[in-house]
């Protein structure tokens, strides 16, 4: 039997939900982005302001410049967690495999659930269906036999589409789309691609074993067959929380300084930690990203051991993907701190927990009934009170 | 909500008599009894027969105003192209169309382009100028081959407001896959049958012949309306036009709306 994957997105996450708070927006340009002077940066962008050449990461001194007279409005993180999470229910009532990827995107699987619910293309259209319906949004969809190809799918019918690549028709569908749509194709890769003379994905599909690592080394080979559509990626159970937790934070100046980094992680470790926690998750991957002043980022991720809860863990690989990371001479204005591989449950200390874990947990535990009952602020750790003080 | 609209492709087959047309019902007296049943027709002998400002005025008469029409494009532009005489077919469509204009009964024109018209530059140099020299006129098109599934053109229509044509077909590969995307004021869809056996290298009478179940229709109540929230205008056309099949498809669609609480006009 031949997978069937859907891959949902909203689009314009953030600015979808916006529309939904403050319907006087629909239709009109506005964007999403942190309060702050001149040096914060687009989060989201309302689908008319995307038309007019507004773009995520952009600086809002940049959009006003362009747009003139543009509504800046602060990101609603609660609304757009609850949404997610409201998303993720709505399709799991037809499939036990899905996966959250955050801003409004998910992979469903829906193989074999004829029988349930009907055919695939008809299941997708009930899930669109409801989810407008009940949420307010469309989200546009792709289905295929892979979560590569559904996802290429849904760019191609952005922004509220369906379209279904039938089984076999992968390289097909995939070859004749702008090589910009092939996921893994950032703007970097993408004016290499285009010094090759890459135009389409299948431009890229067509080069050899020979040629592509000639071009893009070990790892074209690979770049090369998600051209092909070819993905053998599951997707994530609902057992397992596919989704993840990001926190980031624009910095008040531009720094370059590993303490001064090191403290702003420890802060967003508490504050990622703190999320996994009041949802009864776990983690066990921890991924950093750093945006320099030039615009250009960086990302690193590590696996951890095992699941885990506390900030102090998060924290740990955290610091240690930054040290790793800490490559440039160039100032850092925005961090990223991000969550993967959640594991949702009752999370219990486990007997075999090393001792110093286990006590790690306690402690833990601790700290988050002393905040709980008297506020955030009132239990800080010694590196996060190095933040306040070079703020001042 | 948009306002749907519900018909078919064609209006004047014999075999619908005894299924559709009641049995005294003379041929001069079809489309007033097809009027009667439906508020949307579209019309396809213009694909066949360049259409004349006088045949569609008398069509317009005809149909004593309840009726709107979507018009498919006649074959010199789209399927029976000619580098040096295709502008001057448009000019000549054009004209014909001014009666259904001028009394507002101009729902679409549906530019319907065979499995053969390849994604190559040529051709799309071509519907590029096509579209343009149509511009001012409620578009739709049909594209047969899966080739034309493609972003840029997607993109391309939706910045013309030019409607991209849903089909329901046999799932064969090569034919356009499902897709649905509103990319103007006007969702257009069009019904072909499922026909596998006869799909490729038969009449278009064997292909056509297909009567939907309840089943598959229901399947498209939620496509259809997910793509109302998109749009102004929703015209649905059942070209499974064997034996009355698709006056009934068209009746059993409307139904099935119906009771999703969807009026059809």
């Amino acid at each position: 039997m031949e997978r069937q994957v859907l891959h949902l997105n909203i689009a314009n996450f953030m600015a979808s939900i916006e529309e939904l708070c403050s319907p006087s927006l629909r239709g009109e340009p506005f964007i999403i982005a942190p309060p702050g002077e001149g040096r914060t940066v687009v989060f989201d962008v309302s689908e008319k302001a995307f038309r007019e050449g507004i773009r995520r990461g952009m600086s809002v001194d940049l959009v006003r410049r362009r747009m003139g007279r543009i509504p800046v409005i602060a990101p609603r993180y609660d609304r757009c967690a609850s949404a997610e999470r409201e998303l993720f229910a709505l399709t799991s009532r037809y499939s036990p495999l899905v996966e959250q990827v955050s801003g409004g995107h998910l992979f469903a699987d829906i193989t074999g659930m004829r029988r349930l619910f009907g055919n695939s293309v008809d299941l997708a259209a009930r899930i669109k269906r409801e989810i407008w319906q009940r949420m307010g949004v469309q989200p546009v969809t792709g289905l295929a036999v892979n979560r590569l190809v559904s996802k290429v799918a849904t760019r191609v019918v952005k922004p509220d589409g369906f379209v279904y690549v039938l089984p076999g028709d992968e390289r097909s569908f995939m070859g004749r789309q702008d090589i910009g749509l092939l996921p893994g194709i950032g703007k970097k890769l993408g004016e290499r691609m285009d010094l090759l003379g890459v135009r389409e994905i299948g431009d890229l599909a067509d080069l050899s074993d020979g040629n592509i690592t000639a071009a893009l080394g070990g790892k074209g080979i690979k770049l090369r067959d998600s051209a092909r559509g070819i993905d053998f990626t599951p997707v994530a159970g609902a057992s397992s929380h596919g989704g993840r937790i990001r926190v980031e934070r624009i910095l008040d100046r531009d720094i370059m300084d590993a303490g001064e980094l090191t403290a702003y992680y420890y802060s967003l470790a508490e504050e990622a930690g703190m999320r996994l926690r009041q949802n009864n998750m776990a983690a066990r991957s921890v991924e950093i990203g750093l945006m320099y002043t030039d615009g250009k980022r960086e990302g690193a991720s590590m696996r951890l051991l095992r699941h885990t809860v506390t900030d102090r863990e998060i924290f740990d690989a955290a610091r240690s993907l930054l040290l790793k990371s800490l490559r440039r001479r160039v100032r850092i204005r925005k961090l990223s701190l991000s969550l993967a591989g959640l594991l949702t449950g009752c999370i219990q200390l486990d007997l075999f927990v090393p001792p110093d874990a286990a006590r790690a947990e306690a402690l833990q535990k601790a700290m988050d009934a002393v905040r709980g009952r008297y506020g955030e602020k009132s239990l800080r750790v010694g590196i996060t009170m190095r933040e306040d003080r070079d703020e001042r | 909500m948009a306002e749907v609209r519900i018909g078919t492709s064609g209006y004047d087959y014999l075999d619908w008599r005894g299924t559709f047309y009641p049995a005294h019902v003379g041929r001069d007296e079809f489309l007033s009894y097809y009027s009667g049943h439906f508020s949307t027709l579209e019309l396809n002998f213009s694909y066949y027969r360049m259409p004349e400002k006088k045949q569609l005025a008398a069509i317009l008469r005809r149909s004593e105003g309840r009726v709107d029409f979507s018009i498919k494009a006649h074959e010199s532009l789209t399927h029976r192209i000619d580098a040096h005489s295709w502008r001057d077919a448009v000019k000549q469509y054009r004209g014909a169309l001014d009666p259904l204009q001028e009394d507002e009964k101009l729902a679409a024109v549906l530019l319907q382009f065979p499995f053969s018209f390849h994604y190559t530059p040529e051709n799309r140099r071509y519907l590029n100028a096509l579209l343009e020299e149509m511009r001012e006129l409620p578009l739709a098109v049909e594209f047969r081959n899966t080739e034309w599934v493609s972003k840029r053109v997607i993109t391309a229509l939706q910045e013309r407001r030019v409607a991209f044509c849903s089909v329901d077909t046999p799932r064969l590969r090569g034919l356009p896959p499902p897709v649905d995307i509103v990319t103007s004021d006007l969702a257009y869809i069009r019904f072909h049958g499922r026909n596998e056996k006869n799909w490729w290298g038969s009449d278009a009478a064997a292909r056509f012949d297909y009567l939907y179940n309840d089943e598959e229709l229901s399947a498209w109540i939620d496509r259809i309306m997910v793509m109302m929230n998109g749009a102004r205008q929703v015209r649905v056309y059942f070209n499974n036009h064997r034996r009355g099949q698709a006056p009934a498809n068209a009746q059993m669609l409307t139904s099935l709306l119906a009771r999703q609480g969807i009026a059809v006009r």
